[in-house]
This record gives structure tokens, sequence and C-alpha cells, in this order.
């Protein structure tokens, strides 16, 4: 990873918002099914965008400054535009990249990619071989996956890797990290499933808080590791906050003393949905969506839409439960949205932390996550919790990885 | 926010006096020194760490311990050794020491200043650095998922 990519998220930090990080559905078409899929990709969203109309998106994130846009999907490179648009986000002066799931990633569109001047690609590798098919459905998808890391990187590309974590995979953590540093990867993305879309059909797949007592401190000895490998390991929004590793797991350098602060979405990052939705960032429930870029300018919708506004005036007052009264409250200001909506409906209480769990941990107690109303069957949609305190050591069921990815609604 | 010698843990400035993840004290960098940091700004602040070390990175207080014992940090990494007589080889000291029991935040590896409870231990290097045992931080006791069937 260069350094400049490196330091995104820190030196936009004291500017006034603008879309400087932008991920983009391209298209919810997808060649996989996953298990996990927050977005419940397969099938094109209806009315997605034409090629045209996205590349009027390129010229408009442009003039907005945008620095990063990353190509998502479904499968991004299902869009018929997939190529053109990468190379107008890279004349646009803007830094394209992909993440994907690496089942197309053949020999020549590896060419075509760096070609189109794509700057990086990111491979979903969520576990070892059975575990990472088992998630995503597909037997031989962890095999295309690895060979679309070692294509890219042959076609000269920097790689990067993202994990999705949760009870099926997370025993993988520290074997997979070996795999992928053979691959030669740059940076490793980590981050928790929330119950979004096909994951919040199957609770007994996600972590429970407490297991963030066990998993945050081996992702930030990987990270220890990783550094000395020369790779980035930078936490998902979601993982975290405020544990004793807390500076470790955020900071880029070892002499570093970033921490988490506060959801940056609608401040920095912008999520653009397949159909032109604009919203503060691209895990952000439908209810976050400000406007379309069929209905008005993406600027317009930036500045004027409430939607994408509610992180930037927030306070401790907008926090509740545990959230409100926590030490940490005004640096936190409740970790991830889209993690704590998905929970409970609306941001500010995120069970998913670590301090959280520590801080229970040392009452010898523990909150559980109980699945309470179903989610209804929309991309990026999510049923509701409630949480249940019991002792530290209650009874806690070891269900099969055949369990684990069920569907099992509220 | 203050940076604790202890454990590396971050407590807000105004939340406690105590880290607030080991409850090692915090010491604060002197009110003149916050001051002159926000007056000055960044520049100001890399000056007065020149001088003064990083803010928030202040040393825990060495505590005296029972009958004359004290406890010292011989590796340098926060983390306090046992009650020892070291610094007092009197008799009194002795006798207190043989009836003192030791503290439960020991030190596990006080000649090094990478070994001690909560470190971060990196899986596979054959080091136990948080000493809870093993090498890494799995929990032996606690099972973890192991996909054996293929998928469907």
């Amino acid at each position: 990873m260069n350094d400049s990519r490196a330091r995104r998220r820190l030196d936009v930090i004291t500017e006034q918002p603008f879309p400087a990080y932008v991920v983009w559905e391209l298209t919810l078409a997808c060649d996989h099914a996953c298990t996990h899929c927050g977005s419940r990709a397969g099938v094109a969203r209806e009315g997605e965008l034409s090629t045209d109309e996205a590349l009027e998106v390129v010229r408009q994130l442009a003039a907005l400054g945008t620095r990063e846009v990353v190509l998502i999907g479904g499968e991004a490179y299902l869009h018929a535009g997939f190529l053109e648009i990468v190379r107008a986000l890279r004349a646009a002066g803007i830094a394209p990249a992909l993440t994907t799931g690496g089942r197309g990633i053949t020999e020549e569109l590896a060419a075509q990619l760096v070609r189109a001047g794509l700057a990086y690609a990111s491979v979903s590798v969520d576990g070892l071989e059975v575990t990472h098919d088992r998630m995503r459905n597909l037997r031989g998808s962890w095999r295309s996956a690895m060979t679309a890391l070692e294509r890219l990187r042959a076609a000269g590309l920097p790689t990067s890797s993202n994990i999705n974590l949760n009870r099926l995979n997370h025993g993988d953590l520290e074997a997979l990290y070996t795999e992928l540093h053979a691959r030669g990867i740059g940076s490793w993305q980590v981050q928790i499933t929330a119950p979004l879309g096909r994951a919040a059909d199957r609770p007994d797949l996600l972590l429970q808080p407490w297991d963030l007592l066990d998993v945050v401190p081996r992702v930030a000895a990987l990270k220890l590791r990783a550094r000395a490998d020369g790779i980035v390991l930078t936490p998902g929004n979601n993982l975290g906050y405020f544990g004793p590793e807390e500076t470790q797991l955020r900071s880029i350098e070892a002499a570093d003393r970033d921490h988490w602060r506060g959801c940056q979405a609608g401040k920095f990052v912008m999520g653009i949905e397949a159909n032109g939705g604009i919203k503060g960032c691209p895990s952000l429930q439908p209810a976050y969506v400000g406007g379309t870029t069929r209905e008005r300018s993406i600027a317009e919708t930036w500045t004027t839409a409430p939607e994408l506004a509610f992180t930037r005036n927030r306070t401790v007052d907008d926090l509740w439960g545990f959230c409100r009264t926590c030490a940490f409250a005004e640096h936190c200001m409740g970790g991830c949205s889209f993690t704590a909506h998905s929970i409970f409906g609306r941001p500010g209480n995120n069970p998913y932390c670590h301090y959280r769990a520590r801080t229970l941990a040392k009452q010898g107690l523990r909150e559980r996550l109980v699945p309470a109303t179903a989610a209804p069957g929309e991309p990026f949609d999510h049923g509701t919790f409630t949480l249940v305190i019991e002792p530290l050591a209650a009874p806690d069921a070891v269900l099969p990885p055949e369990r684990l990815v069920q569907i099992r609604r509220a | 926010m203050l940076t604790c010698s202890s454990c590396d843990g971050l407590t807000p400035a105004t939340a406690s006096s105590t880290c607030l993840h080991c409850e090692a004290p915090l010491r604060r960098p002197p009110r003149w020194v916050l001051r002159m940091t926000k007056l000055l700004g960044p520049a100001g602040a890399i000056l007065l760490a020149a001088c003064y070390g990083a803010p928030g990175r202040y040393h825990a207080e060495r505590p005296m311990g029972p009958g004359g014992t004290t406890r010292v940090d011989h590796d340098g990494d926060g983390n306090l050794g046992p009650y020892t007589c070291e610094q007092n080889p009197s008799p009194q000291c002795a006798d207190a020491l043989q009836r003192e029991v030791q503290p439960p935040d020991v030190d596990c590896d006080d000649n090094d200043p990478k070994r001690y409870h909560g470190a971060a231990d990196l899986d596979g290097d054959g080091i136990d650095q948080n000493c809870d045992g093993v090498d890494g931080w799995r929990d032996p006791n606690k099972p973890t998922p192991v996909a054996t069937d293929p998928a469907p």
C-alpha cells in the first residue's frame, strides 16, 4: 500500500465535510449468493444506472473533490460499463479501486484493469477454504478468490484483502493471514459481520458482543505481525472500540496514537447505490438514502439531505443505552452507525464494543443479542434484537458450522 | 486522551485519574503544559513534547509497599514487579516481605519489556507475550469453530 492511501483517513480529518472517499455499488448483479451478504446481492436492482448516467456521476464526483472511489457490487465487473467507468475515474483524477469476490477475474480482465488505471483491488476472503466456501455458499469460491489475488498481482496491481468476521470463521483468522501474506497482499481489512441483509436471517452466524474479548486482542496481535511483514491491517469501522489495543489497531505506524473518531458517514465518506441512491456510507440502511442522482445533483444531496448529515452535528445527547454514559462517548459517538442501526433500528448504542464488553466482564457480566423481529428481505435491511444481560460464565451453545449459516428468522 | 504507561490503553483526560482498562494510576502533564499546548497549537505541542515527552505518555507512580517494600519496574515496560526490599535492605523490610501477599498485577516477566499480562500476543512466534500460558490469544478452554463438512 502506498503511503498516501494508507493515510487516507488521517489527512482529511480537519477539513470541511466532502465526499473524499466514495464506495459505489455499480450493480447488485453478482456471481455469488453469500450467506452473510448485507445487500442480498445476486440479481440487479431495478433501474440501475446506465453507463452514460454513471459517467455523469464520475464528472460530479470529480467536481466535489472526491479522491478515491471503491467500486463494489454485487460484482462491479458485471456492469456493462465497468471498464469505461474505471477509465473515466482515472481520467478525472480520482483513484479507482475494486472490491470483488474474484470469481470472474480472468488474466485478461486483470490486464484490462491495469490498462484502465485501477489503483488497487481488494479480494474478499472469509476464511480458509472450507469455511469460505460455506459462507459464500459456493464450492470452489475460495480457490477462485486466491487465483484472483494471484492474477491481479501478476498483472501488476497492488492487492488487498478483506474479511467479515463471525462465529463461523474467526477461528481461521491467523491461518488465513498466513495464506494471504503468501499471496503478497499489501493491506487487509478486518470487520465484523453486522446483522444486515442475509446475515440478519442467520443470527447464529453473528458474533456475540463478548466474543470481542477474544477477537479484538487477536486482531491486534495480527496487526503487529502484519506490520512486521509490511502489510497494513486496517480494522473495519465496526471493529473496536477503545480497548487497551485501540491505538495499536487504528494506527498505521507503531509510534502513532490514532484512535476511532466516530462514524464518518456523510462527513468524508459517501455511498452510491446502483440505482443512484446517495447515502453517507455504503452499508447504511435504505432509510438513509438522501436522494438519487436522477432527482438532483450529488452536490445538492450532499449538502441539503438530512439523511446524510446525521453525523455532522451529532452530540453525546444523541446516544443512548450504555454508549450514552460511556467515558469515551464524545470521542466514539456510539461506534459504527449502520451496525448499531442493524441491531436496534437506530444508531447511538452499539453493543459490538470491546470497551463495553470489557467493562461488563469486570462485573462478571456480558450482553447477549437475542433476535426479536425478522428482517423483511430487502437489500441492507435488518431485523431487531433485544439485549439480555447474563453472567459472563453462562452456558453458550457451540453449534456446528452447518448450523451457523442456517436461516433462523425471529 | 491520556495513555496508560502500564497497558497502553487510552483514557479520556477528564474521565478518571486511573486507567479505565487496568486501573493503573495516570499521571497528567502539568496544567501549564496543557495550557501552552492549547495556546501554541501543534508546533508548540511538538516543542513541548521534545522537552517533556509526548503528552499523555507519563509513567505510573511507583508505589511504596507495606513495611518499606517497594515495587520496581526492571524492564521499563510500565508494569511493576513484585514487592522487594531492593531499596530498603533492612530486617524489618525483609520481615514485611515474608508476611505480605504479593499484589495480583505483578509483571509476569520483569526482565522482558515485551512480556506482561495484557500484552498483544503474536500467534505463532513461539513467545507467550501475554503470559496466559500459550503462544497467541487462543483460550484453550474455548472451542473455536472448525469447519469440516464440504460446502453445499
